[in-house]
């Protein structure tokens, strides 16, 4: 890559940092309590909520690891894209009753609202907020390591070095703003997003002379090899099912859609809507953007295979690199919008989750050992948890290799244990008890810790079923079968407002 | 708890045995059997999730709900159908430009979009209109008032 091109894409990256930074600040005015620092309750109109869930919804592992895991998996992966209509799916299940626990009183957290369903039970807001506090922390982990990557590749900088300027800006503005500017910087974020999908997938067909060339060129390609790496392309790479035919593959179908009902991306945005009636608006806005940044993700992954299998680049020494590889090939303006793709998809999710868990640490774990604090405390005690947690979480990524290799097991499907058993079942079954839930939720955290030992150790689980869809099953149907023989917080004992939201 | 309670009991207790059921099949290597096990599952929940006031409007049923899954049913079969048409040798044709097989996820994809989200957008008011919003939001007023006289 030549110097021009590393300062250009450099000074892009750094504009989407600064631009996020400055909406940041501007953003600060409107934050006014606990409920606007921790959940922008009912504060914002379709767009920007719709923009906004769709970037934090995409990681850096939607821009990067898909592509990456295509070279390897083929299309396997890209059953990814399915979750643009989850979206939908979400909102038309869960949407209305989330939205409808926000009017019973003030919330802040996704743990206010399992406060309200369940009697304000101490355990579940408890094990809750832990499961949702280890999951985030991976996540956040995940995008500072993704990031610290991509400026070494492109700058030389050290880890450390990359992740203090660009996360100390983000913790700077998340702290400030919080998810209020989170908000807003995420929708911003997710606008750089659908641009570089369109100009990369515009690329690929110029690149490529259209897909069937692409699919043919690879189909055909058999094994190529070069600077010492030899490549196997096999036609069943882009079949609908991709290389892996089993219980992944069967995950990746189902996780997008239904998995995606149980992120916090989602279910907190939910109440973060004004209108509840433009949640559908919502709904198209979020599905729609995010079909552009799946495509990009296919064209990347697709775009750097051809490349591959023509012969026109060298076999890619390391999979991640797959969407680099493709978009250094096209030219700098292609160039230009990955990397501010790739760092708008890390900063949205880190503002996301750093929110999330600095409002669990914050919040949620004082409340359930019963300490109050009034509102004002909250958002100081708030601002300082988020920039401990996230040095702290910076120092952790990058000095303990091993343990953040274990800690990022944990993400997605985590997030689906501790949700499914509290909103999902909780919200839509009158007859879900608050024993039955906190059954379930315990199941979750100690099969979610167990699983994270035996995935390190190189555990498989039956069927190539990953590990959390065993754990997801299991906790439903704890809560399920506890709740049946259980009394507590369900049917006529239930708070007629709660009974009222669940009715919507 | 009403006939619409019990109802939506039902639902999520099978949905729950069907989450069990969907992660047996796929350890016994039933996972394509599985997924429409799954397309089920989601169809529960979507028709559990739409209702208002325990009644679920027959248009909202029809698009999305009934047009997502049958859409994703058929894809998902011919997905299936075409994988073990071509599997270990190229594909003899394309559709979309794809392998036949992954052009049904392709369109599988977009046509979730032009259901579900789109479906959800047009037919809104039988989701939530702004009466039952309105009254909602009276109702809930008016139980604070009931609950604060109670405290005071």
């Amino acid at each position: 890559m030549s110097g021009g091109a590393r300062i250009a894409i450099a000074l892009c990256a750094f504009g989407v940092v600064v631009v996020s930074l400055l909406i940041g600040w501007w953003s600060k005015k409107k934050m006014s309590s606990a409920q606007s620092f921790f959940g922008s309750t009912a504060l914002f109109g379709p767009v920007s909520v719709g923009l906004a869930t769709m970037a934090a919804a995409a990681s850096v592992f939607a821009v990067m690891g898909v592509p990456g895991n295509f070279y390897v998996l083929g299309n396997t992966i890209n059953l990814w894209i399915l979750s643009s209509g989850g979206f939908a799916l979400s909102y038309i299940i869960l949407g209305k009753k989330m939205r409808a626990m926000a009017e019973l009183g003030p919330i802040s957290t996704l743990g206010d609202v399992a406060a309200l369903r369940f009697e304000n039970h101490k355990g579940i807001k408890f094990i809750f907020a832990i499961l949702i506090f280890l999951a985030s922390i991976a996540y956040l982990s995940s995008q500072i390591k993704g990031v610290t990557v991509l400026f070494g590749y492109l700058l030389g900088w050290s880890p450390l070095t990359s992740a203090l300027v660009i996360f100390g800006i983000l913790i700077v503005y998340t702290a400030i703003s919080g998810d209020v500017g989170g908000l807003l910087t995420q929708a911003f974020q997710g606008f750089v997003m659908v641009v570089a999908g369109i100009i990369l997938v515009i690329s690929f067909y110029m690149i490529t002379g259209g897909m069937e060339n692409a699919v043919m060129t690879i189909a055909n390609a058999g094994e190529v090899t070069g600077g010492g790496i030899t490549k196997a392309l096999s036609p069943n790479m882009l079949d609908g099912w991709g290389a892996a035919t089993n219980g992944t593959t069967m995950a990746f179908v189902i996780m997008p859609m239904i998995g995606l009902l149980g992120q916090p991306a989602i279910l907190s945005r939910m109440y973060a809507l004004k209108d509840p009636r433009d949640m559908p608006k919502m709904g198209l806005f979020a599905s729609v953007s995010h079909l552009f940044v799946s495509f990009l993700a296919v064209v990347a992954g697709m775009g750097a295979m051809y490349l591959v299998a023509s012969g026109r680049i060298l076999p890619l020494e390391n999979a991640d690199s797959a969407i680099l590889a493709f978009s250094e090939h096209v030219g700098i303006v292609c160039q230009v919008f990955t990397y501010a793709a790739v760092i708008s998809a890390a900063l949205s999710t880190a503002s996301m989750f750093l929110t999330m868990a600095s409002g669990m640490v914050a919040r949620d774990v004082p409340d359930a050992l019963g300490m109050k604090l009034d509102t004002r405390k909250q958002v100081t005690v708030g601002r300082v948890v988020m920039v401990i947690l996230g040095i702290a979480t910076i120092a952790f990524t990058l000095k303990s290799g091993s343990m953040v290799a274990m800690l990022t097991t944990l993400g997605y499907g985590t997030f689906i244990t501790a949700t499914f058993p509290v909103f999902v079942i909780g919200l839509l079954w009158k007859g879900c008890s608050k024993e039955g839930t906190f059954c379930g939720l315990l199941v979750s955290l100690v099969l979610n810790i167990v699983c994270m030992i035996l995935v390190s150790k190189g555990v498989k689980w039956p069927g190539g079923l990953p590990w959390y869809m065993n754990v997801i099953a299991l906790s439903i149907i704890v809560t399920v079968v506890v709740s049946l023989f259980t009394k507590g917080a369900k049917g006529n004992a239930l708070d007629p407002r709660v009974q009222a939201a669940m009715d919507l | 708890m009403t006939g619409s309670s019990n109802k939506n009991g039902i639902f999520v207790v099978v949905t729950g045995i069907l989450w069990v059921a969907v992660t047996l099949m796929a350890w016994y290597g039933y996972w394509y059997q599985g997924i429409f096990v799954s397309l089920v599952m989601m169809l529960l929940y979507l028709i559990t999730g739409a209702r208002l006031n325990g009644k679920l409007d027959k248009s909202f049923m029809v698009y999305p709900i009934l047009s997502w899954f049958v859409l994703w049913v058929v894809s998902f079969g011919l997905v299936g159908y075409y994988s073990s048409m071509f599997r270990g040798s190229a594909p003899t044709f394309t559709l979309l430009g794809f392998h036949p097989s992954f052009a049904w996820v392709f369109i599988a994809w977009v046509g979730s979009v032009l259901t579900l989200s789109l479906g959800f957008y047009i037919n809104r008011d039988k989701w939530l209109s702004r009466k039952d919003w309105e009254e909602y939001q009276a109702k809930i007023k008016r139980m604070n008032q009931e609950l604060s006289k109670g405290v005071k």
